[in-house]
Order: C-alpha cells, then structure tokens, then sequence
C-alpha cells in the first residue's frame, strides 16, 4: 500500500512539472526560454572609394560593375584637365600624357584562421582604342607618384599586379591609378572607351 | 314519584325515539359517504397542495456520462473546481479534462459540462418543463465569473448558444423545453471565467442553480431542485501566459517542448554581408563586427490578479554561445539604436519592461553581434546556439 501511494503521488508530481514554461495558474510568474541559433561564416570584402585628396575622381557603384569611375575627357598631350584628377604632360613624362587619380580600397575579413592577406589588381577587359591603357602607381604607396612613377597595369589574371601585402581589415588603403594617352595618331583613336580593372583580395 | 315515573316513562320513550331516529341516520350516512370522503380527500389535496402521483411531472439530476460529477439528491451537489480567464491548466482550452470542457469566448473563457434532466409524469396533457436560474450566486463579482446555461438540444459546444442564467426566479429561463415525453434529456451548464483583474477573488467559492419543474401545459410549478456547485468548489485562480512571435523580421517559432521558442539567424559572419531575410544590419551601435537585428513580439496576457501595476518583463542569457567571444545578444525596444548586451546574469536581468498591459503586444528588437575577429582556430560553419530566458512578473 505504502508503494502504491508512492507511485501516485510521484504520478501526480510529474504531471504538474510537465507544466509548459510559458504559462502557469496560481501564481505570479512565468519564465519562457527562445534559443537563438547561428552559424558563423568567414567572409571577405573589398570595397572602392573615392580617394581623399581634393579632386579626385569619384568612385559610385556601377551598372555592369561594381564600382566606376570617369576621368573625362581626355588627350595625348594633356591639354584638356579632364574630369578628375590630376595631370601629367607628355613632356613632364617623357611619353604619353597621363590623367591619374588617388582611390581607396578596404580590405575587410573576418573569422579567418590569420590575417595575413593580399590584394591584387589587373585589367580584366582593356580599351577598346589602342592609344588608352591603364597605369597604377608603381610604389603601391599612399604618395603622389611623380611623373615617371607610373606602370603598366598587368592585363593578366593569371600574374595580376599586387598592390597591397597584410593591409589591415577594415582599414582604407590609399593608391593611384590613371590612364595614359599615346600621342599618336590614326583612325579610330578618339571617343569614350572604358576598360575594367579586377581587384581581388585573398586571406591565407 | 309518579312525577318520577311520569318522568321516567318519558324518558324511556324518548330514548326508545332517538334510537330509531339514529338508526334512519345510520342507513343515511351509509347512503353519502363516498360523497364526504370524495370531498374529504379534495379538499385535504388542495388544502396541502400535495400532488396527485399520476399526474404530476418531476425530475431528477443526473451526471452525464461526460460531463462532471453530480451527486446525491436535491439539493445535487457538483462544481467546476478551478478554474481562470485564460483556460490554461487542466482543463485547458483544446484539453477536456474531468467533465469539463474550456472554449475561449469574447472576454474570457467558458467551462462547461453536460448534465442529464430526467423528466417524468409529462403526458400530452401535462407537459413537463424545467426552468433554471441562480438562487445563489458566487461572492466573486460577476464580472469575474458568471453562470450560463444552454438548453437542451442546443449546440452548447459553442458559446454563443450559451445564456446567461439570472438570479432571480422571475427571470428563470428554460432548460428542458415543453414536452410531453418522459425521457434523459442533456442540458449544459457553463461558467464563463473573464480575462480580467483588478477584482477581489474569493477562494472555494459557491453557487446554486435552482430549477423549477413546471406542468407547461398548465404553467404550474411541480417541483423545485437544486444543485449546488460547492463540490468541488470554485476558485478564480490567478493566470499568465508569455508567447513570443514574430513580427516583420526572424520566425519566432514554438516548439511545444524546451526551450519553448527557437529564432535562427542562419549564416552570420563580422561583416554583416548578406544578411537572411527579415534581419538588418544596424550600423553605429557595437564596435568591431555587425549587428544583426529583428523586431519580434512579447505577447503577455494574465488574469485574476487584484493588482498588476508594476509588471514586469526581463530576459537574461541562461545559456551563452560557445564562441562568446564572437557571438553576443544584444536588446532594444527601437529598430535602429538603443542596443545593449543582454544580461548573463539570472540576478540581474536585461529589463524589456515594467509596464505591461495584458493582451497587448510589444515590439521589441533583438540584436545579434558578430564580432569581426580573425585569429587561428576560429570555428566557423557550426550552428551555435544561445538561450534567453524571459521572465514575466505580475505584481
């Protein structure tokens, strides 16, 4: 008998601590529990901007691209300003006139096992006219290249050109880039034409 | 003494007279009697109003076979036992138990049972009928509880045919409709429980139904029964209820089990890039990482409390991230700043709010922060889980 009472008594114990957590009677407090679940992902961003020096060309997001940019009108012996930017003449050069202009990159990444990182850039889809190129500041620094400091941005993704090493995530790094104009002549050497530059970061 | 025998023979004639003459009186008596005792007995029914067996209409109370217990004879004995504004308990609204069964209805809830009338003596000339109304009605103010009742052959699984039983005789309303046949009939009898406060309960309350067994076809009152719901008695108990649910962001869903509600930010990373659908990163509120946020809603009801200023609703990290670190929740009661860590303290909880009105939803934002950190052996790719405990307080 003693067991019996036991066992209904232990009965009756469970059915009410069955009792949702969200809801109770005779009394004044109730105590639900909400488990938040997430899963964390290693990412990686690199985004452009404009370059803080006054009158540089201004980067916005783009139609077909991810950013652009417009350095105007321009010509091989420098002789309009352009839209943007600063200048270089041919005689300042010693060859082609060069319209060029500070931007900024951000590299940014998170949850990666170092922080060791590099970003690289090449001209992934050139000019259409043969006397345009693309040109980046050939220090990979933050300083106004002088005339003779610009180089040939690779046109190959398989060697891109590297322009930063274990840049800091979340931190602006500052660079040049411009186009240089041959002073040649023949046909078809005038008129808008646009080239596309592929950035790309990598953590590792 | 011839005076004395005059006297004498005179009386012996008169005796000789009055025994002839109570004789003829006899034979008339025996002549009438079935008159006087005819009158006799008419006279003594109406003098006593006491009903003549095989015409009278009568009824007893009886439990149904699914409803609660009526015991013994008038005055019957029943009762709803505990009961509250929300139906939450056993029973429960969607949850029969013991005879009863809860539906929520404008206000409040019903508890209601079914109950077996037996008429007899109704014949096509003495309908039976049975009217009901609450002699005696609970302490509690009716604004808190009040009985209803639904008519035999009603649809009394649902409220609206459900009518509130008065508390007077003259108002009685009929249970059992006029009928001549003689037969169990099932009647219901509900007590609606409002969602209501800042009413004085009192405990183990009672009530009684009296019910009147009327010949309809004459309007007269046959019989009187009563059922008295003190068996168990009546308590109003206190009742509250917290749900959490979605609002325009995350899906707050219920689980039926612990922890009671589940959200899931799905793949999040430091930079707050592409965040899950219903989540927005808010800008300027933690350093270093991203802060997911939602809007979702607190969804307190409660009932039976005399006083409730001075609610409260917190919430604390019962259960932390295994990464910590990197993975922090975060609170606000407006979309885009005001976010604070919420607490990992039981003792000290993350305040959401000390003014709480029952039924009504509160919006409230929660952030998820995802630092941006990068070191070796970060673990990422594993669904982590936190549990926030939410604690309501009617004072």
């Amino acid at each position: 008998m003693k067991r019996m009472t036991l066992a209904i008594f232990a009965a009756l114990l469970l059915a009410s601590t069955s009792f949702a957590a969200t809801q109770a009677t005779g009394t004044n407090t109730v105590a639900p529990t909400l488990q938040v679940s997430a899963t964390i992902q290693s990412a990686v961003q690199l985004t452009l901007s404009t370059g803080a020096a006054a009158g540089s060309c201004a980067i916005s997001a783009g139609t077909t691209t991810d950013f652009q940019m417009n350095f105007g009108t321009v010509d091989g012996m420098a002789i309009n300003n352009g839209g943007c930017g600063s200048k270089y003449t041919p005689a300042a050069t010693g060859g082609n006139a060069i319209y060029y202009t500070e931007y900024r990159f951000t590299p940014s990444f998170t949850s990666q096992a170092t922080s060791n990182n590099t970003v690289t850039a090449y001209v992934s889809s050139n000019f259409s006219l043969a006397n345009v190129s693309l040109v980046r500041d050939t220090a990979n620094s933050a300083a106004v290249p002088a005339a003779n400091g610009f180089s040939a941005m690779s046109t190959n993704s398989g060697s891109p050109d590297t322009i930063a090493t274990n840049a800091t995530s979340g931190t602006a790094v500052s660079r040049y880039v411009g186009v240089s104009i041959a002073n040649t002549n023949g046909a078809g050497l005038t008129g808008a034409t646009s080239a596309t530059v592929t950035f790309t970061l990598t953590v590792n | 003494m011839p005076l004395t025998s005059q006297i004498n023979q005179s009386t012996l004639r008169s005796r000789k007279q009055s025994k002839a003459q109570r004789g003829l009186l006899r034979l008339g008596m025996m002549k009438t009697l079935p008159k006087i005792a005819f009158t006799l007995a008419l006279t003594g029914w109406l003098h006593l109003g006491t009903p003549i067996p095989c015409a009278a209409q009568s009824a007893t109370l009886q439990t149904n076979a699914s409803g609660v217990t009526i015991a013994g004879a008038t005055p019957y004995r029943a009762g709803f036992g505990n009961v509250n504004g929300l139906g939450i308990g056993t029973p429960s609204i969607g949850n029969p138990s013991g005879g009863l069964t809860v539906i929520a209805t404008t206000g409040g809830v019903l508890y209601y049972t079914p109950y077996t009338i037996v008429l007899s003596g109704a014949n096509n000339g003495h309908h039976g009928e049975v009217r009901a109304y609450v002699s005696t009605n609970f302490t509690t103010s009716s604004s808190v509880i009040q009985l209803r009742s639904c008519s035999v052959s009603g649809a009394c699984t649902v409220e609206t045919s459900y009518s509130t039983l008065p508390t007077s005789a003259a108002g009685e309303i009929v249970v059992l409709g006029s009928t001549p046949n003689n037969a169990n009939y099932t009647a219901y009898l509900g007590l609606f429980v409002a969602n209501t406060n800042g009413f004085a309960i009192t405990s183990s309350d009672s009530a009684t139904v009296t019910f009147h067994v009327y010949d309809a076809s004459h309007n007269n009152l046959q019989q009187t029964l009563q059922l008295t719901l003190a068996n168990p008695a009546e308590t109003v108990q206190t009742a509250l209820k917290m749900t959490l649910a979605s609002s325009t962001g995350l899906t707050f869903t219920p689980t039926g089990s612990t922890p009671d509600f589940t959200a899931r930010f799905g793949n999040v990373n430091g930079l707050g890039i592409n965040p899950a659908a219903g989540l927005t990163i808010v800008n300027g509120q933690v350093a270093n990482g991203a802060l997911y946020t939602s809007p979702y809603l607190i969804q307190p009801t409660f009932s039976g409390f005399t006083a409730t200023s001075g609610t409260t609703i917190s919430t604390y990290v019962s259960t932390d991230f295994v990464h910590s670190a990197i993975l922090k929740l975060y609170d606000s009661g407006s979309s885009g700043s005001g976010y604070s860590a919420i607490s990992n303290n039981s003792g000290s909880p993350t305040q959401i709010t000390n003014s709480v009105a029952s039924g009504s939803s509160i919006t409230r934002y929660l952030g998820l922060f995802v630092a941006n950190t990068n070191a070796p052996g970060i673990v990422t790719g594993s669904a982590e889980t936190a549990t926030l405990t939410y604690t309501m307080t009617v004072q």
